[in-house]
């Protein structure tokens, strides 16, 4: 048979299309893919680089390029699938505009904030950025210095971060991006369940009988485990799928129960099941007897606006937002009886029947299900309480932590489980869920890191949304940005952000691969290796933990966060950062430098070179396998503690890895006897994230968002991302093929709200808050169907920073900002 | 897979779409009758086997898939396999010739 090369290429696409969709083609086409002896290519798996799905992918590489990436069969994530992000990951790191060396802020050759950027050295970029830091500590002292990290460093980076900052500087002033997106779910597990991160796994997409989204559009923002969710609801007639949102979108295609609801009343309709479930006496007694207790959140917490913000002086509980009261299942169950269907109905704007249909699959003791949410319950003022008002839902019920029944936090992040949650990244927090402000949780980290006890202060530091106030105000001087873009990504940048970097009295360094938004509003730029120029680790949703080798070098003088890091940690000798009093309770450290104090402890410089592979720049360049020790001394942290790591080596070849993994066995189900070794015998279920094994049903009202539309500003704006995109866009706003299937944001309205505007689609608008505004262009068809009364405006286009419109109005209890609504106005251009 | 090194410009993809049974005839036909678009295979649970390949009219195979998974009556459609030996063409995002408008 003779093919023609196109014909050949075409039955291998339909060959592995085929057999994606689990039909057999009789076609004479092989996986030529990865046959690396006919292709020369050297293929190996990575995570890949965007989502927290954490899709496995393999990775091409020739000539030291990538130049292929695939799906990979073996991965039990995405089975060989990937979404259209995922299928031109090789080519991110290739965008024109890379940068490949150092920038500095210049005039006449000196720095100058107001000066241009002008390329330097390594060497000159870190003379000046210590000089700054150096400055601001003898000054101010450590509480001026800060880092913003993200949920995309490697775990190990993540890791060296946190050390550097809590015990080098002796700052808490260290929060990562992953404060804007999974904050109130970390809140949430908490306070529910006294232990971070989803109890379910991805398994549970074959397993479950109902779907329910709150809020979140899978299908465009997690296309793979939106496969697997219309694989269960196309293979099994009596699966039905539910989603809510503020906006018809994509995942209402599938949905046989579609419901749009007016912002925030998310808060009514999970008290109105609660309720629906005690009123039909589906209440499962056994669980809720054995294994929880009914407690009260505090209300009227304000909002996280600034003190002197009218809400906040309003508010009368801002200082104990946080304290939860006991309550009986009597008072619990008047306090849900409130939300009537009527008075639902009447909230959210939801139609009677519909949540009716929804809240009896959740009271059916026979139907599995499993709910979904990410941004749109966690980007919320009560987040932390949304999150909890629907774990109350499943331990009524006692739908959880079983095959196919139980929440399930998605995330956005490939890393923001791995990293900034599980290392601890945040201003409050330490590896392995320990905080900062208990003294026996420090003394844990100290004893670890071989460091006098006192190290690490026990204030927590500023957040994400604090650390912009605390820049403008001048509080926080020298800053270090990594591995993000928060300039584009951060609240109200008018207002906030910029005069924050720009501020005179500031010092402000950025680390990124390309030249973001972020990089331009810096002083100084760091130019970043980036995913698989580097080894390292991802952790994801399901609590996977996956481990890549480097495969190609970095560009020109490009180097990992890692490096940078380290680099820059032995510019300090620890006489300049440490107190005369901490350094007499350690003499034997006096004239170290702050890198050999951190990473040359015996514990991180435990491995030698020789079990790293060739092709490992950082290791090379530290001269010991340095990912290793950084990843074992991290997970001594956890092991043993119910956070239990692998030993390394099972990472290399394993396709992730869901912790707790005891004698090398992963775990799928979290606190069931028999799933989870944690569990104790005869238990049945513990939630042992809390002293008595119980866990929390926490009862919390609806209450009004900070800013609602009015005469003046007559809309909301829920802000988010499109399929095409991935957040900023720094990375796949680089790609071409992905440029030009969504090169421009747009702003999705209703055809009747664009005709009492005179508007037509396409035509350009000036969409404006309080706060700011910005040009953009109507679309009234397509992908996104908001109601009237709502706009939808992504995200990830430099060229329309929608930020400058958003309100950093944030949730008091996760410090994670509300970018899902605020009030604009939108006119003709 | 996108294979970046080789000369002949080639650009195909595979492209496994899903839909509600009842309605695989109707988007069938659509699918077809789309530039490049062809449906190969159906399963009874929905699953469509389909490529996508560049042409004359649409030359950006992303631009296609996007189409078609907005489609009425697509649940969903993911890439499974592309091949694309156009060349690695650096690309910059348009911002960089002008300065960031912040106000």
């Amino acid at each position: 048979m003779s093919l023609s090369r196109r014909d050949f290429i075409k039955a291998n696409a339909i060959a592995a299309t085929a057999a994606a969709a689990g039909v057999t083609i009789p076609v004479a086409a092989s996986n030529l893919v990865t046959d690396s002896t006919k292709s020369k290519i050297k293929w190996d798996k990575a995570p890949c680089r965007f989502c927290g799905t954490g899709c496995s992918v393999l990775v091409g590489s020739q000539d030291g390029k990538v130049v292929a990436t695939q799906g990979d069969p073996d991965a039990p994530v995405n089975k060989g699938l990937n979404c259209i992000k995922g299928y031109f990951l090789s080519k991110i790191m290739y965008g024109k505009d890379r940068l490949t060396q150092p920038l500095l802020r210049m005039t006449n050759g000196v720095y100058d904030k107001e000066g241009d950027f002008v390329p330097v050295s390594w060497d000159k970029a870190f003379d000046v950025m210590a000089a700054k830091f150096k400055k601001t500590l003898k000054d101010k002292g450590p509480t001026a210095v800060g880092m913003f990290g993200s949920g995309q460093w490697t775990v190990m980076e993540g890791y060296a971060a946190v050390k550097l900052m809590k015990a080098g500087f002796r700052s808490n002033n260290i929060d990562p991006n992953a404060r804007h997106c999974m904050a109130s779910a970390v809140g949430g597990f908490m306070r529910t369940f006294g232990i971070d991160e989803p109890m379910g796994c991805y398994d549970d997409f074959e397993k479950s009988d109902c779907f329910v989204l709150w809020g979140s559009n899978m299908a465009e923002m997690h296309p793979i485990l939106w496969t697997r969710l219309t694989d269960r609801r196309l293979s099994e007639d009596h699966v039905r799928v539910h989603v809510m949102s503020t906006y018809k979108h994509r995942s209402f295609e599938l949905a046989d129960n579609g419901m749009i609801f007016h912002p925030n009343t998310d808060l009514a309709i999970a008290n109105y099941i609660a309720n629906y479930i005690i009123e039909n006496d589906a209440v499962n007694w056994d669980f809720v007897n054995k294994h929880t207790h009914f407690k009260k959140a505090t209300t009227d917490i304000g909002y996280g606006l600034r003190p002197e913000h009218k809400l906040e002086k309003a508010a009368k509980n801002v200082k104990s937002a946080g304290k939860i009261h006991d309550m009986t299942f009597d008072e619990y169950k008047a306090q849900v009886a409130e939300y009537t269907l009527e008075k639902t109905v009447e909230i959210s704007g939801v139609p009677a029947q519909k949540l009716e249909q929804m809240a009896k699959a959740y009271a059916d003791p026979k139907v599995k299900v499993m709910s979904l949410w990410t941004m749109g319950m966690n980007q919320h003022t009560r987040g932390v309480w949304m999150n909890s008002l629907v774990y109350n839902i499943h331990l009524l019920t006692g739908k959880i932590s079983k095959p196919g029944n139980g929440p399930f936090s998605l995330t956005g992040q490939p890393s923001a489980c791995g990293t900034a949650r599980e290392v601890g990244t945040f201003s409050h927090r330490l590896p392995a869920d320990l905080v900062v402000k208990k003294k026996a949780h420090r003394d844990i980290a100290e004893k670890i890191w071989k460091l006098p006890e006192g190290t690490i202060p026990a204030k927590p530091g500023y957040h994400a949304a604090l650390q912009n106030r605390m820049l403008k105000d001048g509080k926080l001087n020298a800053y270090w940005v990594m591995c993000n873009n928060n300039m584009q990504a951060a609240a109200n940048i008018n207002e906030e952000g910029l005069p924050g970097y720009r501020n005179p009295e500031n010092f402000i360094v950025v680390s990124d691969p390309y030249p973001t938004v972020t990089c331009q509003a810096a002083d100084l730029i760091l130019p970043t290796a980036m995913w698989v120029e580097k080894e390292g680790c991802y952790g994801n949703a399901e609590r996977r933990t996956q481990h890549w080798f480097q495969q190609v070098k970095a560009p020109g003088e490009a180097k990992s966060d890692l490096w940078q890091l380290m680099e820059f940690a032995k510019r300090f000798k620890i006489e300049e950062v440490w107190s005369e009093e901490l350094l007499a309770a350690a003499p034997h450290l006096r004239g170290k430098t702050m890198y050999d104090v951190l990473y040359r402890n015996g514990n991180v410089d435990a491995f030698s070179i020789d079990e790293a592979k060739e092709l490992n720049d950082d290791a090379n360049d530290c001269g010991f396998y340095v990912q290793k020790g950084l990843f074992e001394e991290y997970a001594t942290f956890g092991r043993g503690h119910g956070h239990d790591l692998a030993p390394y080596e099972m990472y290399h070849t394993a396709r992730g890895l869901r912790w707790p993994v005891v004698d090398g066995k992963e775990t799928q189900w979290r606190f069931k006897e028999g799933s989870d070794p944690y569990v104790g015998k005869g238990k049945d279920f513990e939630f042992y994230g809390k002293p008595d094994g119980k866990a929390l049903i926490i009862a919390a009202p609806y209450e009004a968002p900070p800013e609602s539309p009015d005469q003046e500003y007559d809309m909301w704006l829920c802000t988010g991302r499109v399929l095409e995109h991935w957040h900023s866009g720094s990375m796949t706003r680089r790609v071409p093929e992905l440029y030009r299937a969504f090169p421009d944001a747009v702003v999705f309205m209703h055809p009747d709200d664009a005709r009492k505007r005179n508007l037509r689609r396409g035509d350009e608008v000036i969409v404006e808050s309080r706060r700011g505004e910005m040009k953009s262009r109507i679309e009234t068809r397509g992908r996104n169907r908001p109601p009237v009364g709502l706009v939808f405006v992504p995200w990830f286009d430099a060229r329309q920073l929608i930020n400058k419109l958003t309100l950093d109005a944030t949730d008091p209890l996760s410090k994670q900002t509300d970018f899902k609504k605020c009030a604009i106005k939108v006119r003709k251009a | 897979m996108i294979n970046l090194l080789e000369q002949a410009p080639v650009h195909i993809a595979g492209v496994l779409v899903k839909v509600f049974p009842q309605n695989s005839e109707k988007v069938t036909a659509v699918l077809n009758s789309l530039p490049g678009t062809e449906v190969h295979d159906i399963t009874d649970q929905g699953a469509m086997v389909v490529t996508v390949e560049a042409t004359e009219e649409e030359k950006n195979i992303v631009d296609i898939i996007t189409h078609l998974s907005t489609l009425d009556g697509v649940l969903d459609a993911s890439l499974i396999f592309h091949h694309n030996d156009a060349g690695l063409v650096p690309h910059q995002a348009k911002p960089a010739d002008q300065p960031i408008n912040f106000r």
